[in-house]
């Protein structure tokens, strides 16, 4: 039979051929592209390990974080158009920086500053709130959970709107430019870290759930029936990906499309078995994000896009082109 | 003594505030095969997720192999009892191999497949003549193709209690004539219970030594299909829109429209 069951050392034949390529993007936009297109100012060793280096490690952390998240979402929802953002996530974490701009406690603290922690408190906060929204007796209904998500997302999108339109001028800038997401220099390496341990230790605890993935992915008496006790497994998998999510958008604000493109990406490549597609879209959520965030910085230099710019950009006629398939695969149906 | 394959001893199960089962009693013995029969809405669907833990009893025992299901782990009442169920939605691209593998899920440990797991997986991708769709994306595959992947996933998972939730309603006469002959293949391996439910009366009558008749979450017949399809029995579920004629081979009566 063509396909080679997956044992242990296949799964990692496949991980370890996408983390070398994953490595290969990363020195490829964070060492070769800078040196390669501006030879005057990135040569300076000083300005790349102390300022890019970091800037690109936080675009690996959260382009991975997004699309590993992204997976769960996806098969957790039965929905392939779920994305991170679904649950209230990203306008949660919004609120929080965004009050932290506006009422001035986003000033340094022992070198970084508290906006990531008001972020980090609107996600849990908003995810807190849908899961409380949904559920009853310990169930959360998929389609409850949905509707629950994108009712707050738009509640909470409004608030924004609101403090947004009765800000100060200057402040109203810097919410902006915080809305379109983006990894804003100097990124302080306790930053790094910080966004590092987050996602890494969710990602850890989800990375080898493949399986039970895929059994979640059907039907709730069939994922029991193979042995999977669906309630509680959904309620544990849901906080690891949200977490994952509100450590990657605390930092960087919500970065579009990374968490829905990938995942369907790597769908293609290699198909829909979660036990190679968390791993694999983690690193090529990892790539993606540093690539785009060496294109952000080159496109319109000396200007910096927002790389959530540009991966929205890039995103919205994938979306279309995802849409379109689906339709036709479906006849129209669904 | 062993315990029976399937025990439901005073369970109370409802989904609003009207209990459908209110002291619900059924026992099938190891090794037996049971058609359980019944109108839409009967609580043969119901009574099917609470064997496979999608549902927990609000009262009363529920027990497979002897494992009282509220008690027993999900992973290991899953190595006791696996399903096979009407349809499903594959909302993902999966290959035909990977659908089967996940018959496994509860004999692995970490989601890799060992030698024993491939063997397994090989046998049912054999038995059910699916080997030849394990490289095709499902949702390139017919119904009935899927079907036959659903039944390939349960005997993968290699349960000594087989549950069959009207896994044929979609199949043309001759899938559903395999279907039987699979079944049969399994219980001459070793003995195996199973519970199929159905509405195809006339063909179950022909293979299941037990008939058990559901109607609004109780059991109004139950016996062997001889004993169970009579006029009376008949005439209680289905009303009038139903007739016996005799088998003109000696079996079980036919039940067709009147």
């Amino acid at each position: 039979m063509g396909q080679p069951p997956l044992d242990a050392a296949r799964w990692w034949r496949i991980v370890l051929c996408h983390g070398a390529v994953f490595g290969g993007v990363f020195v490829l936009a964070a060492g070769c592209l800078p040196i390669v297109l501006d030879p005057s100012k990135d040569t300076d060793w000083r300005v790349l390990t102390q300022i890019r280096l970091p800037g690109y490690a936080l675009a690996a952390v959260v382009g991975g974080g997004l699309a590993l998240a992204g997976v769960v979402f996806q098969a957790l929802l039965h929905n392939p158009l779920a994305s991170p953002y679904v649950l209230g996530v990203s306008a949660g974490g919004s609120l929080g920086a965004i009050l932290a701009i506006v009422t001035g406690v986003e000033a340094h603290v022992g070198g970084a500053t508290l906006r990531p922690l008001f972020a980090l408190a609107g996600c849990v906060g908003a995810i807190a709130l849908v899961y409380r929204l949904a559920e009853r007796r310990g169930r959360a209904p998929r389609g409850t959970l949905l509707l629950a998500g994108v009712v707050v997302n738009a509640s909470l999108s409004a608030l924004i709107l609101y403090i947004t339109f009765v800000a100060q001028p200057q402040e109203t800038l810097r919410i902006v430019r915080w809305l379109m997401g983006g990894i804003v220099e100097p990124v302080a390496p306790v930053e790094v870290a910080t966004a590092a341990l987050l996602v890494g230790v969710a990602a850890a605890a989800i990375l080898r759930q493949g399986g039970r993935l895929n059994v979640l992915s059907l039907s709730t008496p069939e994922a029991s029936s193979l042995g999977v006790s669906v309630a509680r497994t959904r309620i544990w998998l849901f906080w690891g990906a949200a977490l994952i999510t509100a450590g990657a958008v605390s930092f960087t604000g919500p970065i579009g499309f990374v968490g829905l493109i990938v995942p369907h990406v790597v769908r293609l490549l290699i198909g829909g078995d979660n036990r190679l597609l968390l791993p694999c879209s983690f690193l090529a959520g990892a790539a993606f994000l540093v690539l785009a965030e060496g294109l952000a910085h080159r496109i319109d230099y000396p200007r910096r896009i927002p790389v959530g710019i540009l991966t929205a950009l890039a995103g919205g006629p994938f979306f279309l082109f995802l849409l379109r398939r689906h339709l036709v695969r479906t006849g129209g149906d669904a | 003594m062993t315990a029976p394959a399937i025990e439901l001893a005073d369970v109370v199960f409802g989904y609003g505030s009207q209990p459908l089962f209110a002291g619900f009693d059924l026992t099938i013995d190891a090794g037996s095969f049971v058609g359980l029969l019944g109108p839409n809405g009967a609580g043969k669907t119901t009574l099917v997720h609470l064997l496979c833990g999608a549902h927990a009893a609000d009262g009363g025992r529920v027990a497979v192999d002897g494992a009282d299901l509220a008690t027993t782990p999900r992973v290991e009442a899953a190595r006791r009892l696996s399903l096979v169920p009407q349809s499903t939605a594959f909302g993902f691209p999966y290959r035909g191999r990977e659908v089967v593998a996940m018959g496994r899920h509860p004999h692995q440990a970490g989601g890799f497949e060992s030698a024993a797991d491939r063997d397994a997986i090989d046998r049912a991708l054999a038995l059910t003549d699916t080997a030849r769709f394990a490289d095709r994306w499902v949702d390139t595959l017919s119904g009935g193709e899927r079907q036959r992947l659903l039944f390939a996933r349960a005997i993968a998972q290699d349960a000594d209690v087989l549950v069959l939730d009207e896994p044929t309603s979609h199949l043309d006469v001759g899938h559903r004539a395999h279907v039987l002959r699979w079944l049969a293949a399994l219980r001459a391996e070793r003995p195996r219970t199973v519970l199929f439910v159905t509405h195809d009366v006339n063909s179950i009558a022909r293979h299941a030594d037990r008939l058990v008749v559901l109607d609004a979450g109780r059991i109004v017949a139950d016996g062997p299909p001889t004993d169970v399809l009579t006029n009376d029995v008949l005439c209680r579920v289905w009303g009038d829109a139903v007739r016996l004629v005799p088998d003109p081979d000696g079996g079980p009566p036919l039940v067709l429209p009147a």
